[in-house]
């Protein structure tokens, strides 16, 4: 995709798509390609953030990658080699290496098992441990997130949201693994302690050079914890950029039109001129579109925005999937300027 | 409160209970607060803080095992805590209203929409069928539904979700209630959408000089839509006044901390707040939030602070 040679990317995605076949109400069977033609790269120790709504298939990106779903085409190199699909003896090695936080904190811990005894199954993973071992491993990883470690004992009924995914992070550090993916990691979590989370893998991070795939919508996470970050849209990337970037100078309408609805600078105390606002709501059939998906919501729409849009180097490092986007940069300006 | 005449709905000390086998849970805990005519106010709070309860107090929805132990819901100076079903379906739908954050909780899946919406305006009104129909036909598209007299025919699963919280949103404020109260309207909803659909509500309710109540955890879609904001914590209201006040300048440190986590942070860590809600299994002794508070001292936890008009809003805190 950038044309320059690899650096240190422990992940490399190329033209991935996925395409799922399904009913409709009718009954009839319809094809939807909920990841289209999407490439990119994560160096070592990087976070990547996706961005979208739901719907927008960033989630199933990941989902490949963990070997939960196949792709219908494209190729994914992790650490320089073809990533298969992660069912077989030959990629327990590698399943080690590749983890994943999912949204729900209940979802990775067995109800009727005690945490210590999930633990122990996620230790399995590591080879040529005992059980003494494994039970000092326990202690340390639940004392590790944060938590005192007599709560191993515990069943998950008898802990919090925020607890549960604290040891679900836990979890995902057990295998010592080379790349974490985040499945909108603290979605499920009230507000006011999504900080808890986030700083806490952060920590983890720094710690032990864990490179994050993170997929969120709450852009106050990916404005912690992102170094770059790609906004998707009905399974298109539309914009890449670093972090600081889609904050403050995002070059795609609809990036323009996220940032502006999600009130995280002013809380809506400000009367904005809303230059950009997107109207309608996201539509499944606008995946037929062959060229912009956003055409039925953009305010900029004109027709030659028909056409099918490639994603382009638009700025250095700043690639959006825009014909129009450095037009209607201007025309903001302008009309900032003569207020 | 401030003026007893001008408030619409008042909440005096609204204490409740629920029940259940052998545990008994207190989320309501002596709840004051009041919602005046013609005026848009937010109840603000996350999980467990009660504002969903309290929601369903006003509109005789409580849970069957809920019980309301003290204090009162003075609606236009009458208490309507102990009003029967009978009477309360009198009220709904005609005073108080009430839209959830899934609008399928609102619209009955097997009838279509305009029908529905026509019938509420028929026995409210006590129009004729005809005369009803038109009306439900007006009310879409007031909302912005487009084509309406052919969506009219469709039903709740034919709309999208943004759609069918605005058809919701039309049954509702068919009757012109006096009261919209608006349960999480916009939770789950993409951005964008959440925008367009707070703008509708608070246009719909101001056209008709209603009050809104909107329940939120979302202390961010207060600030554009909202003329008060009460901040809800363990069962008990923290702080309560008008929202620019409140948003610009927060007394109490949940408040503070609160609208701190919303901001987004220039740097590398998040705010939070340490610690987690408590489940309410006794009626409290000392403030709810003293366990997680920066600011707490030994009063936070010896004395139940009450409310106190302070700094032009009132703020329950025993260390101002």
């Amino acid at each position: 995709m950038s044309g320059k040679i690899a650096e240190n990317y422990l992940l490399e995605v190329k033209t991935l798509n996925k395409v799922f076949e399904i009913r409709d109400a009718a009954l009839r069977k319809r094809n939807i390609k909920a990841v289209d033609g999407v490439s990119f790269e994560i160096k070592n120790k990087e976070t990547f953030a996706i961005v979208g709504e739901s719907g927008s298939g960033k989630s199933t990106i990941g989902r490949i990658l963990l070997g939960l779903t196949d792709k219908t085409e494209g190729q994914i190199f992790f650490d320089g080699k073809p990533l298969q699909i992660l069912n077989n003896k030959d990629s327990i090695p590698l399943r080690r290496r590749l983890q994943i936080v999912f949204q729900d904190p209940t979802s990775s811990f067995d109800p009727r098992m005690s945490i210590l005894d999930s633990l122990f199954e996620f230790l399995d993973l590591r080879q040529g441990i005992n059980n003494d071992d494994k039970f000092r491993l326990a202690k340390e990883l639940v004392l590790e997130v944060g938590l005192d470690p007599e709560m191993v004992y515990r069943k998950p009924s008898e802990m919090s949201g925020g607890q549960l995914q604290r040891l679900n992070i836990a979890r995902a550090l057990a295998s010592s693994p080379d790349l974490i993916f985040l499945d909108e990691p603290t979605s499920s979590l009230d507000v006011s302690i999504r900080g808890q989370i986030v700083n806490l893998l952060l920590e983890k991070q720094e710690k032990y050079g864990i490179t994050f795939l993170l997929v969120a919508h709450d852009l106050r996470v990916v404005a912690v914890m992102a170094d770059r970050v790609a906004v998707m849209y009905l399974g298109q990337f539309v914009e890449i950029c670093d972090k600081d970037k889609i904050f403050s100078n995002p070059l795609h309408p609809y990036t323009r039109g996220l940032i502006q609805a999600a009130r995280i600078d002013d809380l809506g105390l400000i009367k904005k001129n809303n230059i950009v606002r997107l109207s309608g709501e996201l539509k499944e059939e606008d995946i037929k579109s062959k060229g912009c998906r956003l055409t039925s919501r953009c305010p900029f729409y004109e027709s030659k925005c028909n056409i099918k849009q490639d994603i382009i180097e638009l700025r250095p490092s700043q690639w959006v999937r825009c014909w129009k986007a450095l037009k209607v940069e201007n025309s903001i300006s302008n009309q900032m300027i003569n207020k | 409160m401030v003026d007893k005449k001008k408030e619409f709905i008042e909440l005096n000390k609204l204490t409740l209970v629920i029940s259940s086998k052998n545990k008994k849970l207190f989320p309501l805990q002596g709840v004051n607060f009041s919602i005046p005519h013609n005026t848009k106010v937010a109840l603000v709070g996350e999980s467990g803080s009660g504002k969903s309860l309290t929601a369903a107090s006003i509109i005789g929805m409580l849970p069957s095992n809920a019980e309301i132990i003290e204090g009162n819901i003075l609606m236009n100076g009458s208490n309507i805590v102990n009003l029967s079903e009978k009477d309360f379906q009198q009220i709904r739908g005609k005073e108080i209203s009430i839209i959830f954050q899934n609008p399928k909780e609102s619209l009955n899946p097997i009838i279509s929409v305009g029908k529905q919406i026509a019938e509420v305006i028929r026995v409210h009104e006590k129009l004729s069928r005809r005369e009803s129909i038109n009306k439900a036909i007006k009310s879409l598209e007031l909302l912005g539904i487009p084509s309406p007299s052919k969506r009219f025919e469709d039903f709740p699963h034919q709309y999208s979700g943004g759609m069918a919280q605005r058809a919701a949103l039309a049954m509702a404020m068919a009757c012109r209630p006096a009261l919209l109260i608006a349960d999480e309207p916009t939770s789950g909803l993409d951005a964008t959408l959440q925008q367009q659909v707070l703008e509708l509500l608070s246009n719909q309710v101001q056209d008709q000089k209603s009050s809104l109540l909107l329940i939120t955890h979302d202390i961010s879609v207060v600030g554009a839509t909202c003329d008060q904001v009460a901040v809800m914590y363990g069962g008990r209201i923290m702080e309560f006044g008008d929202t620019k006040t409140i948003l610009n300048n927060p007394i109490n440190p949940y408040t503070i901390k609160l609208i701190e986590s919303f901001r987004r942070s220039k740097n590398r860590s998040m705010t939070s707040i340490p610690g987690s809600v408590k489940p309410l299994v006794d009626k409290l002794k000392c403030c709810p939030f003293a366990p997680r508070c920066y600011k707490a001292e030994k009063d936070c936890n010896n004395q139940l602070p009450s409310l106190s008009f302070v700094k032009k809003r009132y703020v329950a805190c025993s260390n101002l």
